[in-house]
């Protein structure tokens, strides 16, 4: 764990970051040199047009894939040379994931969605379906732990997923257009919840969005096109 | 949590995943039904040779023709009376009889019967004849009289009181014939018997072949049918050059061997049904893996290592295995207790195969009695859920092998 006194914990970190798909005449380079850092307790939003390198950046930070060349550093941990069951451990462990379609396995119940972050981080069987309830009570689901994904709402659903990335108690969460789906009153809502959860508990959140209504509460965008950065805009973020 | 997945998955699709399941089952129940059966027919087959052709051991004379209806007079055997005593003491029962083939003749109409001349008092202390039904006299109390087969009956279409020549060579190899009254129709639960043969009281066997003393065959019964072979051994010392002996065993050999044949066979069947289940398993579970992509990206987010995407799709195969072997294993375990228990009447199939006269020399009981074996049960259900975990893991590897990053936005 990084600790430099005085200065702010970086969350996450990439360096000289490249990924390139395809070779020759056909080589595409969706993320070109990218360095960029983000600190602890940071609400950021990646911005830029299609294909300007936004999900291949959070595919990065979310070791969900991993770069061509450049480093990718998840609480100063060099993630390079880890296999894919270490890159796992640390999914598991470190990052919550929010995406755009929920995303919830449909056979599970809210809890046992949530509980199965928990029991893939391979936290402590004691309290954990207590410490499940807690994270959907706090998210306003308190009602509504049995029920199954489709017996939610959009906005319900998108909840539980909120839920489920923030039970393990993560050092960043990242939520990939998570207003898409949602209309905007309800959009909104899920954005205030996510900003009070980021406040309270000081959760990096790493957003990736074309949604304003995202934008208008960031603290810090990041711009990016063709790959690199070309903006990094800190906000003071009170919109909404 | 892994299992609660994987059993709810497999009963989210459970119409799709029921056809697997019914492959499961019947691959599962073919293993059970077909081992039970043939290990059924077999001790069947056993059981009804030993009680109607040779007991637990026989003896005949050396290079006696045992197929067909070739039975000859000229080369007999004799027992001596320390023999006879010796076998008293050392047997629960044994008689001779004396198998000769003479012509039956009818009016215009004539055909090579099987006879057996048989001693009214031992024979029954070898050949039970529980399974035996009589119409007129029997052979206690036929004296000259003639009892022939249901067969025989059919094929000259005799009726009792007709009077028929029977036609044979004696012992000294003179030909003899006599006039003989039919005074009964028996019926031994030995289809060839059954069908060719006719039973001949012991004054007529005597007037007819003039055998003496001398017979064709000794045949004895003992407490226990594994004690066969000593008994064979000792028995052929007594009896000399002459004779040849042979064991239940070494008589029901060809049969026994024929119906491991058919097992080898029933268990291929089993295979391919096993294989079509197993390629039905693997067909649904690449198709849940090619279905739930997103939930598979999902699982890979929230830190599911790819070996843990294999145990998930692995376990819902087994899932569906062990439903499949606990259904198949559970019905076809029910049919073959409830018949090893109250058995099948095989009197109709006896009928057939005396109709055709495929299995002359066959000998079966008409109740059958199945064989039920935990052992086989067990077997064929770990049988039956191993083909299915196996048949999961290469869709499991392929489901395994996805990119999340691709995945999870599928």
């Amino acid at each position: 764990m990084a600790s430099n006194t005085g200065s702010p914990r970086i969350i996450c970190a990439l360096r000289g970051a490249t990924k390139t798909y395809g070779e020759g005449a056909t080589l595409v380079r969706a993320l070109d040199d990218v360095t960029v850092s983000f600190e602890a307790g940071e609400f950021t939003v990646i911005s830029g047009p299609s294909g300007s390198g936004k999900t291949t950046l959070l595919n990065m930070v979310g070791l969900l894939d991993v770069p061509t060349s450049g480093e990718v550093e998840i609480d100063s941990q060099h993630t390079e040379k880890l296999s894919s069951r270490n890159l796992a451990a640390i999914r598991a462990q470190r990052i919550g994931f929010i995406f755009q379609s929920f995303n919830l396995v449909p056979v599970l119940t809210a809890v046992e969605n949530v509980e199965l972050a928990l029991q893939l981080s391979d936290a402590p069987t004691a309290n954990r379906r207590k410490r499940c309830e807690d994270a959907l009570t706090a998210v306003g689901l308190g009602e509504h732990f049995h029920r199954r994904p489709n017996q939610l709402s959009g906005g319900q659903q998108q909840r539980v997923a909120i839920a489920r990335a923030l039970v393990k108690d993560p050092a960043l969460v990242i939520a990939d257009e998570p207003t898409a789906n949602l209309d905007s009153v309800t959009g909104a809502k899920i954005l205030d919840l996510m900003r009070q959860m980021n406040e309270e508990r000081q959760v990096t959140f790493l957003f990736s969005t074309h949604d304003p209504m995202v934008m208008d509460r960031a603290r810090r965008v990041v711009h990016l096109r063709d790959g690199k950065v070309v903006e990094d805009e800190r906000r003071n973020g009170d919109g909404g | 949590m892994f299992l609660r997945l994987a059993f709810r998955n497999v009963t989210r699709n459970w119409q799709r995943n029921a056809l697997s399941l019914v492959s499961v089952v019947a691959g599962v129940a073919v293993i059970v039904l077909g081992r039970g059966f043939v290990a059924g027919f077999k001790e069947n087959i056993i059981r009804a040779q030993i009680d109607t052709v040779s007991g637990h051991v026989v003896a005949r004379p050396l290079d006696y023709p045992v197929a067909g209806v070739q039975h000859p007079v000229d080369e007999l055997l004799t027992v001596d009376a320390d023999t006879a005593t010796w076998l008293d003491a050392n047997t629960a029962g044994w008689t001779k009889r004396l198998m000769f083939a003479p012509r039956l003749v009818k009016g215009q109409d004539a055909m090579r019967v099987r006879a057996i001349g048989m001693d009214p008092t031992t024979d029954p202390t070898v050949f039970p004849r529980d399974q035996w039904t009589t119409e007129g006299c029997s052979v206690d109390d036929a004296g000259m009289g003639l009892i022939v087969s249901p067969g025989v009956v059919r094929i000259l279409g005799i009726e009792m009181g007709d009077v028929v020549i029977l036609e044979t060579r004696t012992a000294s190899g003179a030909i003899n014939a006599l006039n003989v009254p039919v005074c009964g129709v028996a019926k031994t639960g030995n289809p060839g018997q059954d069908r060719i043969g006719v039973i001949a009281p012991p004054t007529l066997t005597s007037e007819l072949v003039r055998h003496g003393e001398a017979t064709s065959h000794v045949l004895a019964k003992l407490d226990h049918r594994d004690q066969a072979a000593s008994l064979a051994a000792e028995l052929q010392k007594r009896l000399g050059e002459g004779a040849e002996t042979a064991t239940w065993e070494e008589e029901t050999r060809a049969l026994v061997e024929a119906q491991e044949m058919r097992q080898a066979m029933l268990d291929i069947i089993a295979f391919v049904l096993l294989a079509m289940a197993a390629t039905g398993i693997a067909n649904t579970v690449l198709m849940a893996a090619y279905e739930r992509v997103r939930e598979i990206g999902t699982l890979r987010a929230l830190g599911l290592t790819r070996r843990g995407v294999v145990s998930l799709f692995v376990t819902e195969g087994l899932v569906m295995g062990v439903a499949g072997a606990i259904l198949g294993a559970a019905l076809s375990g029910a049919a073959m207790y409830n018949w090893s228990v109250k058995g099948i009447d095989m009197t109709p199939l006896i009928a057939e195969m005396e109709k055709g006269g495929t299995y002359d020399n066959i000998p079966v009981s008409t109740m059958l009695w199945v064989e039920f074996s935990p052992a086989t049960l067990l077997g064929a259900a770990i049988f039956g859920v191993a083909i299915a975990v196996f048949a999961s893991i290469y869709p499991a590897l392929l489901a395994s092998r996805m990119p999340p990053a691709e995945a999870v936005r599928a």
